[in-house]
Formats: C-alpha cells, structure tokens, sequence
C-alpha cells in the first residue's frame, strides 16, 4: 500500500480510485442482489407453482373419490397442459387411465399412458409404472407383439418382479413352457412373496415328467355331460 | 503496514466495508450456529440427518402400539426389541429417500391443503367442527411443538400423495382376473396310494453290529445329565429366636400410637344460613343478623327447622335436604360453626344465630357420635405381632448382611458361617440343570440352579453369592459333589436305538419301493397287482384347499403341471411320517371366472406390490448411512 502524506492526499486518492472503478463495482453489486433475489424469486415460484399442481392433484383425487369424473378430467387436463413437467401431473394421468380400465375404455387409458412414457420427468419410477400397466393392457388384448416390443431393452432395475412375471404371462400365451419357467422363476428370486406367480410356475409342471398309463385299477369318477349321459373319463 | 490500514480504516469507507462484510453472515449459515451440536444420528440420508432422539420416539410408539394390540395376551416384547428397531428404521430411513425424491421431482405441500388435512382430523374436532383450542390442547398434552407437529403433518401428507397416487392407479383387467381364477380355482382329477413304512416292520432286522455301530456313532444323544448335588445354609425370618417383647414396650407403643386407636368425634347437623359475606354493607349485615334471629324465633315457637331452612337459607348445598349438613368430623366447618356445635347437646337449637365468613346461621345439632379409642386389651394382640415383624425384620437384616459377609470371606467353605449364625447346613440330592418339580425342595429354584451350574460353584469351587429365594429368606451354596455326563450304558438304550433304526430303516423300504414303483410304471400300467394291500384310491377332483386328501398330496399335486389325454403323471413324495405316497395326476381342470374375487383386495396387492418396488428403486439410488449402533 503507497504511504500518504496528509488526509488531504489520501482523500484524493480515494476519490480517484472511486471514480475510476466505482461504476463497476456498482454493477457487480447490482448484478449480485439482482441474482440473489432472482434465485428467490424462482425458488418461490416453482414452490408456488408446485403448490398450485398439488392442490389440483387432491382436487382431482377427491373427484374421483366422490365419482365425479368429468370434473376429474376437466382438472386433469389442466394439470397436463399447466404443469405438464410435474410428478402430479404423471400421477393424475396414471389414475385416470385406471378409470379409463373401469368404464372399458382402454384406448384412451393406453393414450394417457404413452403421454406418460413421452414426458421427460425427474421420477423415472412413474414411467415404470406406466409401462408397465400399459403392457397389462396389452396382454389382456393378446396383442403379445406390442407388450414385447413395450418391454425390451428396458433397464428394468429393482421393478425385475412385475417385468419378470411379464415375460412369463407372454411365454405362456406364445407356449414356450420353458420360457415361462425361467421368468417366473426369475419373478420370484426377486420377490418371493408373490403366490399367484408361485402357483403359475407350479401350474408348469416340472421339466422331467413321469408319464405313463392310466391303469385300469384307479376308479375314475363318472361324468355327467349336458344331456345328462353318464360316462367315465 | 497494519498500522497503515488501521488509520486508514476510519470515516465512512470503513463503514462501507464493515457493512459489506456483515451481510453474508447475516444472510448465510445462520443456522449453524443456532442448531444445537452435536447431535447422536441414526442414519444419513443424501446427507440428511436422521437424528436418534426422532428414531427412540418412534421405537417408543412402536411397542405402544404392539402392547395395545396384543394387550390380552401379556406378550414380552423385549425379544422382538431387535427387530422392532430395525423396522423402525428401516421405515425412518424409507420415508426420508421418498420424501427426497418426492420434493426433488416438484412435489409440495401448501398450507391451504395442510391445514384442510389437519382440520379434518378427528380428534381434534369438537361437535365434528375443528377447535383451536383442543388443538393445541392435545399436542401440548402430548409434549409436541405445533412447528413440528405442522413439519411432521406436511411430510406425512406429501408421503400419501405420492404412495396412494401409486397404489390407487393399480387395476386388475378381465384377463387377469381369468388367468387368475384359472390358476386359483383349478381343480386336479388324482389318484394316491399310501405306501405304508409299517408294513416292512417284519423284515427288518436290526443286529447287534448294527445296535453297537448306532450306538457309536450317535453317541451324544445317550448321555445322562450332568449331575451335581449342593451343601446349602438357608436362613430366613423363622431361624431368629422367637423375640420377647416385654409388656411395658407394648403399651408404651400403644401409647405412641393412640391416634390410630382412635375413631374421632363426629356431629351431625342442620343449619339455616342468612347470607352477609364480607362484601355485605353494614346495614346488610344488621338486616340479614335480624332476619336469622326471627327465625330462631319461630324456631323457639315451634315451627319446623326443615321447613324453615327449605324456605329461606341461602345455603344452597343443604337447602334442598332442609339444611341437614350430614356428618362432619372436626375440622371440617369454619371455627365459629365448629365452635357453636361443640356446646350443643343433642337436638339443640344454637340460642343465639353465629356468625361466620359467610353470613349468619342458625344451627340444629341432631346427633353425635362420641370419640371412641379402642382399649388396649382389644388390639393388644395385633400390636405384639407388629412389634415382632418389625424387630424380626430388623433382626433379619442385620444378620443377613453378617450371613453374606460370612459367605464371601470364607469362600471355601460353609462351616463358619454355619457355625458362627448357628445355622444347620443341608445337602441336597443329585439334580441336573433341570432343577427339580418338587416343590418343597430349594433345587426346584431356578435361582438356586444356575448358581449350582455356575462356574463358580462348578469349576472354581467357591460357596455361590447370595441367593434370596423368597423374602427374608436367602440361601448360600457349594458344590458337594458332581456327576459329569457319562455316557448310558448300551443296555439301558438298546430298545431305544432299535427303535430308531427301525424307524429308518423301514422309512427308506417305503421309498424304495416307491421309487422301483414309479420307474417301473412306464412299462407295466397296473404296476400295484403284486401287492395286495396297496391300492389306487378313488380318483377324485381336489381343489387347492381340499381337505379329504392329504395335505401334502393336494399341494404336490398341483406341482405337476398339465397332462395330456388319456395319460397320467406319476409323481412319489415322503409324507411327515415314515410313509411314501405315490400320486397319479390324471385331468386337470382349470377355475371358471371367479365372481366372489375380492378385486379390490388384488387390486391392492398389485399396488403394494409396485409402490414396493418403486421405493426399492429409489432407496438404491440414494447415498445411505447407516450409523445406528449394533442393535
């Protein structure tokens, strides 16, 4: 730091410095409160605009609690287009597509469940779940090639049960018992509790069969057909 | 140079800077310094602090709520404490990593929906219309700040959003429910013969080598018990001389004690109050003293005090019952009133009205029951037996403290203590770690068993602690003899052995037979006819929760896939006893629509099942720390 003789020098000094570098400085800390509160403003913003999804989101669900769906739907398509970036966005169109099932109208709950799988969204779980109730449908209009083109090359992480046990219900419509066996296998490694799996892999048999004759001496319970003939199996 | 910028650093540029300087501390990092270290964490979620004060609280409304459950039942919980903590944070640390993901992806609480959540809280509504006050009332009752009762409410709101917007959106379509009812509802068509181990009984034949070779190689399964027998000295209350009271004692303790002897004077009376409490004027105070001396008047005249009393007392406690008060001891009425009724006698109006706090009143004494003091000879008896218990427990503990002195000092042997507290040592049978049923004996103590097994007892050979078997009755012991586990002689286990061998034996005959059975049956259909009493049962159509076949039949048979026409699957398993089942598969019929599904209780499974999955997903993406102790 330069040595200054008297006050006088020193305040002219001052003076100088100031009107050389005042005016930046002046912008810089103009620049840093404008960022400051602009970093505010948005926080605020996106909570307030989060608020505003979250309470049409309950909206919606009472909605359909009390079964008023045309108001659900009304709310649901302001959900999409207004906060079509937000989780209850996704979430409202999940449960709609569930109503959609209720009133057999699957090509509209198929239609709200692709628009789920195209959103960019922060929770990538959903879109799990989406897919994976998207590929239900499918399998319960036995359009087996959609569901497999739906659910490969997916990178199915800790969702492997539901995907695994997918897989088994097309290998069974395609009858590849092998298939089967090795999905509803690899369903229940991953989750053992799940008992209709277990009794679907169970329904498979074994691989290794003993085969054989009915012999003659087991007494086969008598049959009675729609016109009332007795008969034996 | 500092001193240069010491100097330099006065005016307002100073200021300027100072200023400058202070607002990112006012701003920033505020709270570290507010927030109370160190905290003691349970886990760390993402960085987050779980902190072990919220995890214990939460343990503690865990077993509330297991006790509440299981209150008849009079469950311990201390063995299922390990896994209710690690439960407990396994929730703690579940609802964190949703909690996360939930704020991180845009998901909020506002304080309108938050406060329509906690208004619609039952208990904290009056005439079903939420009340502040019993609001605040119930969490300050329940020692919970309303900030932190208002944090909790938020998160636990955002939390359901997210687990219901995922469960509820679970469906079950037509398809599923017939691939289900198919599977649920199936019915198989099957036959079973019982391949009975008993009927191998006869050939089996079990040699001496055999016996010597099990007996060898299963040598640990016949030993006898270890054994050990104790030298005891007990001492309780009974060993103290019979203690002499002396008749003086007795009564001086019967004088100390008179007031518990003694039933206290009680008076019941009426009264007619004339209100002039303090407040009353002086001119109110003459008018009401003349009001209540008229009545004595009329009293005198002969008039009814209950009449009276029903008419004009100001008393309203009494004035209903005519002013009867009922019974009152001393010192239950104001001094004057108790005053004016200790001079009545019995049916007595008071001559002139008193004057109390609270006006003027004219009192009727209707009755009295006297002081009664139970005379000395009465409880004479009940205080000789006080007397003794509380010279005989004194007595007790002083010599007890003596008798585990002893005990410790002389760790070799019980003959000093025996000797010197003039106590009879005992011994006792042989007994294992078992203990003994009878009653009457102190080995039927659990106490006194584990300190005979002890390794004090046992191997260092030492008298045992002190062991209170009973109150005022404790016990001391050593080791007198022991038996080691020995092995039993073959004799005495023959039977035994043969019987277990047998049992083998013919249990592997069963399965081998079944097994040559089921190779054979590809070649020779009617594979039972060498066999007399093996038969084919009846076919018939068992659902999955038949219970006329056996159990294990019924679920093997379902393992056993489809069969094709007019062919059967053969398929032989182990029953729970010795016996080998062979089943015949022959149809299978698949369940019919199932109308009495509860879809609703599958369409919750299913959600479960996802929402379960979608939160293993996330916990795997999340950085957690587990840094709980060793539970």
């Amino acid at each position: 730091m330069a040595h200054y003789e008297t006050e006088q020098e020193q305040l002219e000094a001052i003076k100088k410095w100031w009107k050389d570098n005042g005016s930046s400085i002046f912008i810089g800390i103009l620049v840093g409160v404008g960022l400051l509160f602009g970093w505010r403003w948005y926080n605020s913003h996106t909570d307030q605009q989060a608020q505003l999804a979250s309470n049409l989101y309950e909206n919606m669900q009472n909605s359909v609690s009390t079964e008023d769906l045309e108001n659900a739907e009304n709310i649901t398509a302001k959900l999409l287009t207004d906060h079509s970036d937000s989780p209850y966005a996704i979430l409202a169109a999940l449960n709609m597509a569930r109503q959609d099932i209720t009133k057999k109208d699957l090509a509209s709950a198929h239609v709200r469940l692709q628009w789920i799988l195209d959103q960019d969204i922060k929770l990538e779980e959903l879109k799990h779940i989406a897919r994976l109730h998207k590929a239900k449908l499918f399998l319960s209009e036995q359009k087996v090639a959609e569901v497999k083109k739906l659910i490969t090359n997916i990178d199915v992480g800790k969702f492997k049960a539901s995907y695994a046990e997918l897989t088994g219900d097309i290998a069974i419509i395609e009858n590849e018992t092998d298939k089967a066996r090795i999905a509803y296998t690899e369903a229940l490694e991953a989750d053992s509790t799940r008992q209709l799996v277990q009794m679907k892999l169970d329904n498979l048999g074994n691989k290794v069969q003993i085969q054989a004759q009915i012999p003659k001496s087991i007494i086969l319970p008598e049959i009675v057909d729609d016109y009332g003939n007795e008969s034996t199996l | 140079m500092l001193q240069n910028i010491r100097e330099g650093i006065q005016g307002w540029l100073a200021w300027v800077i100072v200023i400058i300087i202070c607002i990112p501390f006012a701003l920033w990092g505020i709270q570290e310094y507010v927030s109370p270290t160190p905290k003691s964490l349970v886990a760390e979620v993402n960085g987050v602090e779980l902190s072990e004060r919220d995890f214990q609280n939460l343990v503690r409304q865990r077993k509330q709520q297991l006790r509440a459950m299981f209150k008849d039942q009079n469950i311990d919980l201390s063995f299922m404490d390990a896994q209710i903590k690690k439960n407990v944070l396994e929730q703690m640390i579940e609802e964190q990593v949703l909690l996360q993901s939930a704020q991180n992806a845009g998901m909020r609480i506002g304080d309108n929906l938050l406060v329509r959540k906690i208004h619609a809280i039952p208990n904290f509504q009056e005439n079903d219309v939420f009340s502040q006050d019993r609001y605040e009332q119930l969490l300050s009752a329940n020692g919970m700040s309303k900030q932190k009762f208002e944090i909790d409410m938020r998160n636990a709101t955002l939390l359901e959003q997210l687990r219901l917007g995922v469960t509820n959106s679970a469906f079950v379509t037509d398809y599923d429910k017939q691939q289900r009812a198919a599977v649920e509802k199936q019915e198989r068509l099957l036959s079973y013969v019982i391949i009975p181990a008993n009927r191998f009984k006869a050939e089996v034949e079990i040699s001496d080598a055999d016996i010597d070779a099990y007996y060898k190689k299963n040598a640990s399964r016949y030993m006898t018990d270890e054994k050990v027998s104790v030298e005891y000295v007990e001492f309780s209350q009974k060993d103290l001389a019979d203690i002499k009271i002396k008749e003086e004692t007795i009564k001086e303790y019967y004088k100390a004690n008179k007031d518990k002897f003694k039933t206290p004077i009680q008076w019941k009376a009426r009264h007619i109050l004339i209100e002039a409490g303090s407040d009353a004027t002086d001119e109110e105070v003459k008018e009401a003293e003349k009001q209540a001396q008229d009545l004595l008047v009329k009293i005198n005249a002969g008039e009814s005090f209950e009449d009276l009393a029903k008419k004009f007392s100001d008393d309203f406690g009494s004035k209903k019952t005519g002013g009867d008060l009922g019974w009152f001891g001393s010192k239950t009425m104001v001094k004057p009133f108790e005053d004016a009724v200790k001079v009545l006698k019995v049916g007595e109006v008071s001559s002139v009205p008193v004057k109390t706090q609270f006006g003027f009143h004219v009192i009727k004494l209707e009755d009295i029951k006297p002081e009664v003091v139970r005379p000395f000879d009465d409880v004479r008896e009940d205080l000789l037996a006080d007397l003794k218990k509380e010279r005989a427990e004194s007595a007790f503990h002083g010599q007890a403290e003596q008798f585990a002195n002893l005990a410790f000092e002389n760790p070799n042997s019980l003959e000093v203590l025996s000797k010197t507290l003039n106590l009879k040592s005992k011994t006792t049978e042989l007994f294992s770690n078992r203990g003994s049923q009878d009653k009457d004996s102190i080995v039927s103590n659990p106490k006194v068993v584990k300190a005979a097994f002890s390794d004090a007892v046992l191997k260092d050979r030492y008298n045992s602690e002190v062991i209170q078997i009973g109150e005022q009755h404790i016990v001391v012991l050593r080791l007198k003899d022991h038996e080691p586990a020995k092995a039993k002689p073959l004799d005495e286990v023959k039977d035994e052995i043969v019987a277990a061998l047998t049992k083998e034996r013919i249990e592997k005959k069963a399965e081998s037979l079944g097994k040559k059975l089921l190779t054979e049956i590809k070649d020779k259909v009617d594979i039972l006819k060498d066999y007399e009493d093996l038969n084919w049962s009846a076919a018939m159509w068992a659902g999955r929760d038949d219970t006329i076949v056996p159990k294990a039949i019924v679920s093997e048979a379902f393992k056993l896939g489809k069969v094709s026409k007019d062919k059967a699957i053969y398929e032989g398993i182990e029953l729970d006893n010795e016996d080998y089942a062979l089943i015949a598969l022959l149809d299978v019929k698949d369940g019919k629509d199932d109308a009495e599904a509860d879809v609703k209780k599958q369409e919750e499974a299913i959600g479960e099942n996802e929402f379960k999955q979608f939160v293993s997903s996330l916990k795997a993406k999340a950085e957690i720390k587990d840094l709980s102790k060793p539970l």
